[in-house]
């Protein structure tokens, strides 16, 4: 006897619809299912209607994020044997609006990730390379920080974007980290700057959400607190 | 994107809205981070409201004089709904202050990687100073 | 020192919150663990307080409890998106509340010291 999975998806059409709706489908589990399997079967058997982002389908490019039984999670790295039931449901991302169906808009996402200078800013003045000495600590804290996908689990799993929009959110702050810590990048104090703003670091009061819904398994709440010291060194006028 | 017309969360109908509580249900199973948080804000709005009325309360002896206090501080001290009071507060302040402490630590860096030991230990001594605390006043309360 | 009024607003409320820690570990235990449970009256607090560590600890506890609990009502203002005015018109009204708080609190400690009690 196969197993069927009970599916609930979160259906709008801003097209047609004015309010939202969940659907049920039934859909035959197959060995090693990701929820990723599961929708493509709905669209491709179902209902081609069904709206929803993928592309590498391996965890990499963090297009698939939705919200599945309760939490922020990757589709494609979501095995639905490891959620327990079968019974799912599928929402869109909180914290950002919907377009359609699954789909939601990562502008407001991006443009909080622009608004830190996301990319590298050479040093004023420097002639010769920069030397990052091998096994170098901070060159450590930045690597397992770089692994960010802006998948935007983080940005909705935490509450504090939801009550106020204007907070830049772990992903942003988390890739100023990886930048101001860099010694080859030139743009620090700048960055710093902007991020100690009163909707950057202190906006974040260490709930951990976006820690446990990392599918990098990075921790945003603890790159956060980097920043929070720096600010602090900063403004007792001591530079690390 | 910006020509596809969007519904966010506020355009929702409420009937779905309150079936999916995003964020919240994140506690089950349970978070601990989060309610380490929720917990912290409730104790420390909670106590905020507290200071206010301990500071007004004893400052009362300007305006009503020493009998006035003597009377109050008499009736209120020796009721036992204020004794059971006292508890309460007791139990905010040990959860906010170990809290407090926790979140301090992770501030210098320290124990981030282990927040949900850290919360449990501090929960068990906030919980272990409060029965020590209960023990004592319950004779007073219960005499 | 640069201009950074959140880091040092963070940075205090962080001091406060050790000293609240300790001084109100002392407070506690003076007030509730010393006396066994009696009523107190205006002359044991008039007693207590011709010590003159025991006045500095009152009034340390006094202008560190208001920082603390004001910049954390603050903060908790600052995360929901509240308007520019809104959380101006705040700021003041917890400094100015925080202020005359702390004025009160001082009047009424020297009242207990100054009348014979």
């Amino acid at each position: 006897m196969k197993n069927i999975l009970k599916v609930k998806v979160f259906r709008c059409d801003p097209e047609t619809d004015t309010t939202p709706r969940y659907d049920i489908f039934h859909v035959p589990e197959i060995k090693n299912m990701a929820v990723l399997d599961v929708v493509f079967h709905i669209q491709n058997n179902q209902d081609r209607s069904l709206a929803f982002r993928s592309s590498c389908r391996i965890g990499m490019c963090g297009s698939c994020a939705m919200f599945i039984n309760g939490k922020a999670r990757l589709a494609c790295r979501t095995g639905v044997a490891t959620l327990g039931t079968k019974e799912l449901t599928i929402t869109p991302l909180p914290n950002l609006p919907v377009i359609k169906d699954l789909l939601v808009d990562m502008d407001p996402f991006f443009e909080k990730y622009e608004k830190i200078k996301p990319y590298f800013i050479p040093e004023e003045g420097r002639k010769d390379f920069c030397s990052v000495p091998e096994g170098l600590k901070e060159r450590r804290l930045i690597d397992e920080m770089l692994e960010c996908i802006t998948c935007g689990a983080c940005y909705s799993a935490c509450t504090i974007v939801t009550t106020n929009p204007e907070y830049l959110g772990p992903a942003a702050l988390n890739r100023a980290f990886c930048l101001i810590a860099d010694k080859r990048d030139g743009g620090g104090d700048e960055r710093l700057r902007i991020v100690s703003d009163s909707n950057g670091i202190w906006r974040c009061h260490g709930q951990f959400n976006c820690g446990e819904v990392c599918p990098k398994k990075i921790t945003p709440t603890w790159t956060i607190q980097q920043l929070k010291k720096r600010s602090v060194f900063k403004m007792m006028g001591i530079h690390l | 994107m910006k020509g596809i017309r969007t519904i966010t969360r506020q355009g929702l109908d409420i009937s779905l809205k309150t079936e999916y509580i995003p964020n919240l249900q994140i506690w089950k199973p349970m978070q601990v981070g989060m309610w380490a948080w929720l917990l912290h804000r409730i104790t420390g709005v909670a106590l905020s409201i507290y200071l206010l009325i301990h500071i007004s309360l004893m400052s009362i002896v300007i305006l009503r004089g020493q009998a006035f206090f003597d009377a109050l501080l008499g009736m209120l001290m020796g009721s036992k709904f204020f004794k059971v009071f006292d508890l309460v507060l007791l139990a905010a302040v040990l959860f906010h202050s170990i809290n407090g402490i926790r979140l301090i630590l992770f501030d210098i860096g320290v124990g981030i990687r282990h927040q949900r030991e850290l919360f449990w230990v501090g929960t068990a001594i906030s919980a272990a100073l409060f029965i020590l605390a209960t023990l004592r006043l319950l004779p007073e309360i219960v005499s | 020192m640069n201009k950074d009024f959140n880091a040092l607003a963070w940075l205090l409320q962080r001091i406060t919150a050790v000293g609240l820690v300790l001084l109100l570990g002392i407070h506690f235990w003076l007030l509730h663990f010393k006396t066994h449970g009696e009523v107190i009256k205006f002359s044991d607090v008039s007693m207590r307080l011709h010590t003159w560590t025991l006045v500095l600890i009152d009034i340390c506890l006094l202008i560190f409890g208001l920082y603390h609990a004001s910049n954390g009502i603050y903060s908790i203002v600052q995360d929901y998106s509240v308007g520019g005015n809104g959380r101006r018109v705040t700021l003041w009204v917890l400094m100015c509340g925080g202020c005359v708080l702390a004025i009160i609190g001082g009047i009424s400690l020297f009242r207990f010291l100054y009348v014979a009690g």
